[in-house]
């Protein structure tokens, strides 16, 4: 994944109107980590409509369950989304890991009440706050996730200097 | 000259643990846009040195 293929998925995403939020290593740089990370993951809402506008949205980049047999027939549509709730997933451009339920916050809608808006790439996108990322890795508990604590926990109290400074 | 004295706890806690707070003040200056695209900027240079140090140790091996 490089970043043209994050720019042209968020303008694909935003375009069509899809509610989504961008959770897990991607959300946690954008709010300053310097941890790497060449995954995207994103939270999504299941309502209806929005799978619809979700599966639409990707249809373009050949989705396909990552770590199944090559000749497995799927197809990352409404009623695909609708059947499952977390999906790993390859596209053409790498990674992408879809959320219907992140641990620690539930369903989007309980997970947006921990996201702000950015613009990233011009495109306006909400992002876990550090708050939310610190909830996830604790509730999550994997030592992966424990490791990035005290760096977002750190992040957390430099942003709060810098809110009461201005 | 040691600034860890004039750090907050949770600072002084993520220090502990190796966190390097330098660079976490040169993200917390960019964009989230900006740090975006260094993340894959330093993703390319990990990818470079990686397989640099394949070529050495296959040359090695030869």
């Amino acid at each position: 994944m490089t970043e043209s293929d994050v720019e042209r998925l968020l303008g694909e995403l935003y375009g069509q109107g899809v509610k989504f939020i961008i959770i897990g290593g991607m959300a946690a740089t954008a709010q300053g980590s310097a941890y790497l990370t060449a995954d995207l993951d994103l939270c999504y809402s299941r309502d209806r409509e929005n799978l619809e506008k979700l599966a639409g949205a990707l249809a373009p980049f050949h989705t396909k369950l990552r770590d199944t047999p090559e000749n497995l027939p799927f197809s990352l549509d409404a009623l695909a989304l609708r059947s499952g709730l977390n999906f790993t997933l390859t596209t053409d451009f790498g990674d992408l890991d879809l959320f219907g339920e992140v641990f620690g916050l539930g369903s989007y809608e309980e997970a947006v009440r921990f996201s702000q808006e950015m613009e990233l790439f011009a495109v306006p996108c909400k992002v876990l706050t550090l708050e939310g990322l610190v909830k996830t890795k604790e509730a999550t508990g994997r030592p992966k996730d424990l490791r990035l604590l005290p760096e977002l926990k750190a992040l957390l109290e430099l942003q709060k200097s810098q809110k009461k400074e201005s | 000259m040691d600034r860890s004295r004039d750090l907050t706890y949770p600072l002084k806690e993520a220090l502990e643990d190796g966190v390097d707070l330098t660079q976490l003040y040169e993200r917390l200056r960019l964009t989230p846009t900006e740090r975006i695209k260094k993340n894959f900027q330093m993703l390319q240079l990990a990818q470079e040195l990686r397989k640099a140090g394949q070529k050495d140790r296959d040359g090695i091996r030869r």
